[in-house]
């Protein structure tokens, strides 16, 4: 810690600083624990220029402000580990001494402990108790981690690894990370002094005159690329600075496909079957209960990449169930099918309320009357579910009579 | 410390001063102060939890597989054995069952995320309503509020590499909302996801913005946001001591970095409990992504509540003109709404300076009620996103309370609308309250409950004076002249003038004071780390006494 660099040698600016050597010994024997880096020599150096700060930073240390006439309750109290003593004579002329310190040069001062309750070192027994629990916490975690690393080679293969690595592992980590926090926060708690310490703040702004240096420098520097009277230099600048970016830009192009017409397209054409989901199997008139629901996807489906659009619900009504004369004619011996891709936000619909043929979405809940055209009658949807027209081919199968006469699936700008 | 210890030390300090001229400003940041106030742990949680996000993510990436290709699981867990399920599913399987300890990592990383993001939040509160983002520390509200929006980001990002069916839900939503941006929608959707919904692409692309650009921008930023709160020192409440123009605490070495680090292990300790034995996210329960499912009742992370809640309580307006369709329906909650909130968010200090001229440089806080306005203001902005907060799960309130889901909903969309103003109001008139309380105080002391009778007949109340720096502290904060003392910096005089019908007597006056209740006594503890509540009164013993007029 080298006091005398340049920087920090100045001019005392309090008066009566004679600059003790160490901080123990400004503050005599009393503060002898408090072995904290304070600089000794060399005065407030004077970075921020108004008057008024160093001002306050003496109405700060005065002792007057903190006059024994302010009672007790009002100063910062250590909260545990010490008793509060009378302050002699001697140690209120060792705390005179301590504050009377010059700052270091980033004006850090340190009220000594008496002025905060204390003066006296803790309690030898106090002290010792406090460093025996923190190295027991420390002691604790190092247990606990021998026991991590036996566990992960203890614990055999088994049905549950999960479940047991996780609690065996996570359990005995938990002590260790919890332990070892404990231990650090007793020991700056119980064991470091807790002296307050006082800096400055130095001015958010520089000096004026470095404000001003800088704004000449920085306009010398426009005025010398000569921007304001090169005029055909300035424009090509801006014209190469603007267009720059345009490769990069370009070159994103190969992120993706252009939709074109991609996204009218649902994945089903006219005479696909009708396979189910989870089976796989063609459905046949008659697979279906009344009242029933099944998802389906065209015959000859992939893997669900390509068919995000295509999943489609078969409702089977009772005879006479169907309100709509559209839906009635598009169906297929009181068996429906609509698209199952909201067009709200596109989330899969999937809670099917038989008695009332609503079919609520799961994800912003909005409600379909499936049983009149599928009509949107609560939630943030906007349209009616697409339907797909329905016929059954010579073998009894159902098949689409013809693809979605619309885009499915939610809004997007050239849907129309 | 041993004098080998020391002199090697020394050498080594020696060895790097040479190198870099490191002493000086090694010896300025270990003397750097640091004030103490419980509230300021908010933002150094955010802290722990990035480094605890970085060093379980490093582990995570070891195992992840960041692909879209179909694979048959193989692996320990039966229910799911020889379903075709993509790579980043099946990968995130065997991470959580077949590499040991790594479902515990995925756990403290799930549950560090969400830790992340709220201690954001709430550190956000904390700057805001105590005044913290006032000049000179615009700067650092504006990246604040970028960091906040990654942290989602981020989040979502993470939540959504798994590929189980919850997930997926997530993405194909997003999706959706890319889709309803005019014009371009249904370019960028298909350029981010590389065609159409799900493709192959979008897994390894969201895993490089998860673990690489996202957290490197956050990293940068973070730093930055650092480097400003060091250069331009921590804010402070006003207390005995404090001034615009210096900080109070405790020295940054070896004090606060012992305490700090102590709590950064709590912190991982905390949350490794919770990920040994509170399960989060199991994604062998929902299951791989299957656009043709969604389970009920699928929720995403807290911090996409308030979207959530906003697209379900959103009106079902859509308009076609020219063949064109605006789903307004999307539009607006998804990506109309939050651009206006965080703007909102990122420009209120502008808004308020501008608003109440008020140009100078702060550094101590203001306490809540001492800005009604602002803390209104901020209070309604609160609700509002509560109450999209709360429409994010309006199937779960309707289930688990047995309403009417419509009737939910409705309410909800009622409340957004009349909620955030009554809110105002009732804050508003809140901290006038409480301010006109604290003047009461200033003016005529704390009341003992004593009735005196004076030889004339008269009586008076008789109250007892506020301990003189306490009504130092409390002039400064109602920002009123106190006593007469002209002191314009905002050192706290040593007052002792009282006004007439105070009793006399700092002696008496402890006396008379009421008990301190196990409220205020917890509150005085927990505020501070090192040290009580400056302006504190002194829980004493004497005071639980039955108090009689004795004379």
């Amino acid at each position: 810690m080298s006091d005398e660099t340049p920087e920090t040698a100045g001019t005392p600016d309090e008066p009566g600083t004679e600059a003790p050597k160490t901080a123990a010994e400004a503050s005599g024997s009393v503060f002898g624990r408090l072995k904290h880096p304070v600089s000794t020599g060399g005065a407030a150096r004077q970075r921020s220029s108004s008057a008024s700060a160093r001002e306050i930073e003496g109405e700060v240390l005065r002792r007057g402000n903190m006059a024994p006439d302010v009672p007790d309750a009002v100063r910062p109290r250590r909260k545990v580990g010490r008793r509060r003593t009378e302050g002699t004579e001697a140690a209120e002329a060792a705390a005179e001494a301590h504050l009377s310190r010059p700052s270091d040069s980033d004006g850090t001062h340190f009220l000594p402990d008496s002025e905060h309750g204390t003066s006296e070192p803790l309690d030898p027994r106090e002290d010792k108790f406090a460093e025996l629990l923190v190295s027991g916490l420390f002691v604790l975690a190092t247990l606990a981690v021998i026991w991590v690393c036996i566990a992960f080679f203890a614990i055999p293969a088994h049905e549950r690894l999960g479940e047991w690595m996780n609690f065996s592992l996570g359990g005995g980590l938990a002590i260790a990370l919890l332990a070892t926090g404990a231990g650090f926060v007793l020991w700056a708690k119980r064991l470091l002094p807790h002296d307050v310490a006082v800096q400055e703040r130095h001015n958010p702004y520089s000096p004026e005159e470095e404000e001003l240096l800088a704004e000449e420098t920085f306009l010398k520097g426009v005025t010398t690329l000569g921007l304001g009277q090169r005029t055909i230099l300035r424009r090509s600048l801006l014209g190469i600075v603007a267009l720059l970016p345009l490769p990069a830009v370009i070159m994103l192009r190969d992120l993706g496909p252009l939709p074109r017409k991609q996204l009218r397209k649902s994945g089903w054409k006219a005479g696909d079957r009708l396979v189910d989901v989870e089976t796989k199997l063609p459905i046949k008139l008659g697979d279906l209960e009344i009242g029933g629901i099944k998802t389906v996807l065209p015959e000859g489906f992939g893997n669900v990449q390509e068919h995000a659009l295509a999943p489609t619900m078969l409702i089977r009504f009772a005879p006479g169930e169907i309100r709509s004369k559209k839906e009635r004619a598009w169906s297929k011996n009181d068996h429906v099918a609509y698209s199952k891709i909201c067009t709200h936000a596109g989330c899969p619909i999937s809670l099917y309320e038989q008695q009332t043929h609503h079919l609520l979405c799961p994800c912003h809940q909005s409600t379909f009357d499936m049983a009149n055209d599928a009509k949107v009658i609560f939630g943030p949807a906007a349209r009616n579910l697409p339907q797909l027209e329905l016929d059954v081919d010579a073998e009894g199968y159902f098949v689409a009579k013809a693809p979605y006469n619309q885009p499915v699936g939610p809004s997007y700008w050239e849907r129309g | 410390m041993s004098a080998q210890a020391e002199a090697g030390a020394k050498k080594t300090l020696r060895y790097v001063d040479d190198r870099l001229g490191s002493a000086s400003f090694l010896r300025k940041s270990m003397n750097k102060v640091f004030p103490d106030h419980w509230s300021f742990l908010l933002g150094e949680i955010a802290m722990y939890s990035l480094i605890i996000l970085l060093l379980t993510g490093v582990y995570l990436t070891l195992f992840f597989h960041a692909s879209s290709q179909e694979v048959i699981y193989h692996g320990r867990y039966a229910p799911l054995r020889g379903v075709a399920m993509t790579d980043a599913y099946a990968s995130t399987l065997h991470l959580s069952f077949d590499v040991r300890g790594g479902l515990l990592v995925r756990q403290i990383h799930h549950w560090a995320a969400l830790l992340f993001v709220l201690s954001i939040i709430t550190h956000c509160f904390r700057v805001f309503f105590t005044g913290a983002f006032r000049k000179p520390r615009t700067l650092n509200w504006h990246i604040g509020v970028v960091l906040m929006i990654l942290a989602i980001l981020e989040g979502f990002a993470g939540y959504s590499l798994p590929d189980d069916l919850l997930s997926g839900t997530g993405i194909r939503i997003a999706y959706s909302v890319m889709e309803s941006i005019p014009l371009v929608g249904s370019y960028l959707a298909y350029f981010v996801f590389g065609g159409d919904f799900p493709g192959v692409d979008f897994i390894p692309r969201l895993f490089v913005i998860h673990v690489l650009l996202v957290p490197g921008i956050i990293i940068a930023l973070f730093s930055a946001h650092m480097m400003m709160i060091w250069h331009q020192k921590h804010t402070d409440f006003p207390g005995p001591g404090k001034t615009e123009h210096n900080v109070v605490g405790t020295v940054f070495f070896p004090t606060f970095i012992l305490k700090t680090n102590g709590f950064l292990f709590l912190v991982f300790g905390i949350l490794t409990l919770m990920a040994a034995f509170i399960q989060i996210n199991p994604v062998w329960l929902y299951g791989p992504y299957n656009p043709s499912q969604v389970s009920a009742g699928s929720q995403p992370d807290f911090y996409i509540f308030f979207l959530e809640g906003s697209l379900r309580l959103m009106p079902n307006w859509e308009t076609t003109i020219w063949g064109h369709t605006i789903s307004w329906n999307i539009l607006i909650p998804g990506v109309i709404l939050p651009g206006i909130m965080f703007n909102l968010l990122a420009m209120y200090p502008a808004i308020e300076s501008w608003a109440t001229k008020d140009k100078g440089f702060h550094n101590l806080l203001q306490r809540p009620r001492d800005v009604p306005v602002r803390t209104a203001l901020g209070v309604m902005a609160l609700t509002f996103y509560g109450v999209l907060f709360i429409g994010g799960q309006n199937d779960i309130l309707a289930r688990t309370f047995d309403w009417s889901l419509q009737a939910t909903s409705w309410t909800l969309r009622v409340l957004l609308i009349v909620a955030p103003p009554i809110a105002f109001y009732i804050t508003k008139r809140w901290c006038l309250g409480l301010q006109h309380h604290d003047e009461e105080l200033l003016h005529h002391g704390i009341e003992t409950g004593i009735i005196r009778r004076l030889p004339s007949g008269e009586y008076i109340e008789v109250t007892a004076p506020l301990p003189p720096q306490r009504a130092a502290v409390l002039a400064m904060q109602l920002g009123v002249e106190h006593n007469g003392h002209a002191n314009g910096h905002g050192a706290l005089p040593s007052g002792n003038g009282h006004s007439s019908g105070h009793v006399a007597g700092e002696a008496e006056a402890t006396k008379l004071r009421r008990p301190v209740g196990p409220v205020n006594r917890a509150r005085n503890m927990l505020e501070g780390f090192f040290f009580e509540r400056g302006d504190a009164p002194k829980a004493n013993p004497e005071d639980d006494e039955p108090k009689t007029l004795s004379h």
